[in-house]
């Protein structure tokens, strides 16, 4: 292919990519990166098993995202799960047999590493990360390598968000959503995990529903008599 | 009411048979065919796969109603005017607040109650909860709603607390009006022994919603040659 033919082809493709708007883009990337998560259901159910193995030995179930956002959307979330908990922001210390969601936009932010090797420090800890797996990072550690299980949320270091002309700065990242639903989708694998070990574990009720302080009162205690 | 009537027939399929089956099989898209010959999918891949059709559905039922939020941002941006969002509650900072890069900066984020003095005729808001929806209509201000399948006010809600909560509801008052997709139950997904269900999904789907809103926003403000800005990682 002479250099002519090769420019012609980088035009057309450049032609046709400058015709999609933003929307379009940002709606192609996100329908792309949720069409990845069943291609990694071998892992996402590994790592439901791995949080499960960790709550039935006695450990505790842990989140942690940078900016507290998936974090945030786990904790006292109603219909999510009552013993989940936010690591620095509820819980300041791991202990020994602690299991770790770690979801992060990046391969190696130096904050993201400090908590995983803090988690790496104890005995018989599960760590799960949900980060990219882009190999930009050439320099440093990534998170993905100190992971029991690593799942890749297939976006690059922007967090999938776009160049467009006329936008000073990439726009609009994607990485938050898909890490969103691949947490939840952990997650449900966890709970079926327990129930199929005999441990259903206990539900967040729902704070803006009828009878909430009765049902909260219940589930309290069932949490905290049974630890799940 | 396309949105009204669909947004019935889901929440009563939903009931009936649960969140997934109450998506349009036409909406539905797996994407991993090996994947969805599956006899018995796993939880989680019915969860990521519920996600899918609730985006997909979305963009097939409600693109002109993300179009229209476009338009009126664009245009109240245009003329000087300013698009906010308000952040109160337990799920709404998450959606775009958080202090990573590629928020456009155009987006004024409110915090806490709201100061509805500063609010000016031709603004936009964009919000999640019905209780600011009057007091801003008042002041002028063009309303885009994000309709949750709660609301997180003790006395006001979308009409499965309170029962004697007559509105307005948000479809009333909203200029525009985005259902989140997100059923009453809030939780997503039925399990064997457990008491509810179980897992939200309106985390997700709410940032979807407003992302949706800015890129019709942005394409238009690109198309006028307005500049735009992403914000930075703080």
């Amino acid at each position: 292919m002479n250099k002519t033919r090769i420019f012609h082809f980088y035009f057309l493709f450049s032609e046709r990519r400058s015709m999609k708007t933003l929307l379009e883009r940002y709606s192609d990337s996100l329908l792309s990166g949720l069409d990845t998560i069943p291609k990694k259901m071998d892992l996402i159910v590994k790592a439901g098993k791995a949080l499960a193995e960790a709550k039935l030995a006695g450990g505790r179930l842990l989140v942690y995202d940078r900016n507290y956002s998936l974090s945030y959307d786990c904790w006292t979330r109603g219909s999510g799960l009552y013993s989940i908990t936010v690591y620095r922001r509820i819980e300041k210390a791991f202990k020994d047999g602690d299991a770790l969601i770690l979801a992060s936009y990046h391969e190696g932010a130096p904050d993201d590493l400090i908590v995983a090797r803090e988690l790496r420090a104890k005995k018989n800890t599960r760590l799960v990360t949900i980060s990219p797996h882009a190999g930009k990072n050439k320099s440093g550690e990534l998170i993905h390598t100190l992971a029991d299980v690593a799942i890749d949320n297939g976006c690059d270091e922007s967090a999938g968000a776009f160049d467009i002309a006329g936008v000073k700065g990439k726009v609009l990242p994607t990485a938050r959503e898909i890490n969103f639903t691949i947490n939840w989708s952990v997650q449900c694998e966890y709970i079926q995990e327990m129930i199929d070990h005999g441990c259903p574990p206990t539900l967040f009720y729902l704070v803006h529903f009828p009878y909430f302080k009765e049902m909260d009162a219940v589930m309290k205690k069932r949490a905290e008599k049974y630890g799940y | 009411m396309p949105l009204l009537s669909d947004r019935r027939k889901f929440l009563k399929t939903a009931v009936l048979t649960g969140t997934a089956a109450a998506i349009p099989a036409q909406t539905v898209i797996t994407g991993n065919v090996e994947a969805a010959q599956d006899s018995k999918p796993s939880k989680g891949l019915e969860y990521a796969r519920m996600i899918r059709g609730m985006v997909q559905n979305l963009l097939a039922q409600d693109s002109s109603k993300i179009e229209q939020a476009g338009d009126l941002c664009a245009e109240a941006l245009a003329s000087g005017k300013k698009v906010y969002y308000n952040t109160t509650g337990h799920n709404e900072p998450q959606c775009i607040m958080e202090k990573r890069a590629g928020k456009p900066s155009f987006l004024i984020p409110l915090y806490g109650a709201i100061d509805y003095t500063i609010f000016k005729p031709g603004d936009v808001f964009i919000t999640e909860r019905i209780n600011f929806c009057a007091p801003a209509k008042e002041k002028g201000v063009k309303l885009i709603g994000i309709l949750m399948p709660f609301q997180a006010q003790k006395k006001q809600g979308q009409g499965i607390v309170y029962v004697d909560y007559k509105g307005p509801w948000m479809e009333e008052i909203c200029d525009v009006c985005i259902w989140d997709r997100v059923p009453f139950t809030i939780g997503t997904m039925s399990f064997d022994q457990l008491p509810f269900k179980a897992v939200p999904a309106h985390g997700a789907m709410d940032g979807i919603i407003l992302n949706l809103i800015l890129a019709a926003t942005i394409d238009r403000l690109v198309k006028k040659g307005i500049p735009v800005e992403a914000t930075v990682e703080g």
